[in-house]
């Protein structure tokens, strides 16, 4: 499977257009600001993933307009049209024409994205590090996604009923303690199951990009049962939510459940986010999101295309070299540079060259010198007839 | 639009109407001002009668236009069996499938505490009235979302000293589907709700 074309309305600033994208690489050159990100945004999006850049979707519609459209072509299998609609405050998939869910639309087209926004992995806040981590656990299972929805909503919804005026209905907190120690118990679950293989996957990853830590683990901080089945991790959550109902009443939050987990990378007994230079912990998050890459991988029985934004600007050549000569012989890869010349010169597998510029894109010629520019087929398998590149 | 104010508070009104979104409620409010004048005349002394007529049944707060309502009147219905649903359009929905021959409760809505709606603003003082006089079985018929759930969770732990039977309905595949159709959630509801053949 990979992103065989590209056509998006109203998104940003990029100008509308059908893209048809070379099936290994696809190096996006150009100076800031004209749209090179916007590009790999409006890729993570349609792939059901958030936003990287902004919390309010309605960010991505262009002034003016109530909706942005970014539709893929898929090529391989599987093969078809996967469409996202965005507007305020909503996104709608769509899989050949026939709405789907945000899980499906992940599965249809699996994305691992890395941009500026992931740098601080190591050392930033918890929540970032719980995501990625609910990432790969929710491309296994994918019916854990209503389980993180679940939880999310009723707790809100518990945090208003305490702090409602006068003595909450013992019997209504009951009712959200019960659904929150099962949605919260099935996550908890699943970081328990998962933690493990991913920190396993970032020390094989890490080896390659030349990293000199061995025994690297990721460790999950819980409040929560280390090893528990699934009917104790959802009796402790209940205990919990219950000894805290006061003092979560009056800070207006909630104050215990796998929402406050956190991650930390682990080499020995030494913490990683400690002890690594600035450096080394920016190539271990690229080790991060290659593992996520190959367990993406398991789960969709494909390689997951991997959008690698701004990629030669905060790391060191020697890790980026590996990182280049390391990418499989399979699997799509977008990356972007504002340093055409350095990106070239970096042993990158073979691929197309696009120069952006003022939100449009235009094919350039060949990538890096390890091969020629092989240009994109004719037509896609399972692509329509009256396709047609407007670039 | 700012010269037509009328169009505009009626394009307005119609957009405040669940499921019409702005481009819907201007082609709506076009064709009301550009149909023959019966069309507009119909639809207004359509909502005026229908407001006039229909109420809230004193028993289970269905709509209707007699109260008691027709089912909680009919003596060829399970006074024993109670679908306790969200919503009167829930009423509708249910009798489509004439599956169920009991009677019905309507709430009013469900438990969601960000909107300030909690037990006192839905219909379960009557409800617990009703579940004690005579009835064996409530079954919870309210939405699967959490709205819902924490509603049926709710009302369950409230029935239940009642000495009732509580049932919650089954989610699962729509009938007619084609399981690779079928979104992740669904279909694993369907397989934690398995039953024997």
């Amino acid at each position: 499977m990979v992103i065989g074309t590209l056509s998006v309305e109203s998104f940003r600033n990029l100008a509308p257009a059908r893209l048809r994208f070379h099936p290994r690489l696809n190096l996006l050159v150009g100076k800031n600001g004209q749209g090179k990100t916007n590009v790999l945004e409006s890729l993570a999006l349609v792939s059901g993933r958030a936003s990287f850049r902004t919390a309010d979707l309605a960010d991505v519609v262009r002034e003016g307009e109530n909706d942005a459209t970014v539709t893929v072509g898929l090529a391989g299998e599987p093969a078809g049209e996967l469409a996202a609609r965005i507007g305020k405050g909503r996104r709608e998939h769509f899989w050949n024409g026939r709405k789907v869910s945000r899980v499906e639309a992940s599965r249809r087209l699996p994305l691992v994205a890395l941009t500026s926004a992931d740098l601080g992995r190591l050392g930033g806040p918890p929540a970032d590090r719980r995501r990625a981590l609910d990432r790969v656990a929710v491309a296994h299972e994918p019916s854990l996604a209503a389980e993180h929805r679940r939880y999310e909503k009723a707790r809100a919804d518990r945090v208003a009923l305490l702090g409602a005026p006068g003595r909450p209905d013992r019997d209504a907190l009951a009712a959200y303690e019960e659904l929150l120690s099962s949605a919260g118990a099935a996550i908890a679950a699943s970081r328990r199951r998962w933690a493990g293989p991913l920190g396993r996957r970032i020390e094989e990853n890490a080896r390659l990009l030349g990293l000199p830590y061995r025994e690297i683990s990721l460790r999950l901080v819980s409040e929560l049962p280390a090893e528990a089945p699934l009917p104790l991790l959802a009796d402790a959550l209940r205990a919990g939510l219950r000894l805290r109902e006061e003092s979560e009443r009056r800070a207006g939050r909630a104050l215990f459940g796998p929402h406050r987990d956190d991650l930390l990378l682990f080499s020995g007994a030494l913490p990683l986010a400690a002890r690594a230079s600035s450096g080394e912990a920016r190539a271990l998050v690229l080790a991060w999101a290659l593992a996520e890459r190959s367990l993406l991988a398991e789960a969709c029985g494909r390689l997951p295309v991997f959008a690698f934004d701004d990629f030669d600007s905060e790391w060191d050549p020697d890790v980026l070299a590996r990182f280049a000569r390391a990418l499989p012989d399979d699997g799509q890869v977008f990356l972007t540079s504002a340093r055409e010349r350095a990106a070239r010169e970096l042993p990158l597998p073979v691929g197309a060259v696009w120069r952006v510029e003022a939100g449009r894109l235009a094919a350039t010629g060949t990538s890096p010198d390890r091969a020629a520019f092989l240009p994109a087929p004719a037509r896609w398998p399972g692509e329509r007839s009256d396709d047609v590149l407007a670039s | 639009m700012t010269s037509l104010p009328a169009l505009a508070r009626l394009v307005a009104a119609l957009e405040r109407l669940p499921g019409i979104g702005p481009k819907s409620a201007r082609r709506i409010a076009h064709f009301l001002l550009t149909a023959p004048p019966d069309a507009s005349e119909g639809l207004s002394a359509a909502i005026f009668e229908a407001r006039e007529r229909t109420r809230s049944c004193s028993v289970c707060h269905a709509l209707t236009e007699q109260d008691p309502c027709a089912f909680c009147v009919d003596p060829a219905r399970d006074g024993a069996l109670l679908a306790v649903v969200e919503e009167p359009f829930d009423v509708e929905v249910l009798e489509r499938t004439r599956e169920f021959r009991g009677r019905y409760h309507v709430l009013g809505g469900a438990l969601a505490p960000l909107r300030g709606i909690g037990p006192d603003d839905l219909h379960v003082a009557s409800l617990l009235e009703r579940a004690a006089s005579g009835v064996a079985e409530v079954v919870l018929a309210t939405n699967p979302n959490v709205e819902g759930e924490a509603t049926a969770l709710y009302l369950a732990r409230r029935l239940k000293p009642l000495g009732v039977r509580v049932t919650r309905i089954a989610f699962g595949l729509p009938v007619g589907a084609a399981i690779e159709f079928a979104d992740e959630v669904t279909l694993g509801r369907s397989l934690s709700g398995r039953r024997e053949v």
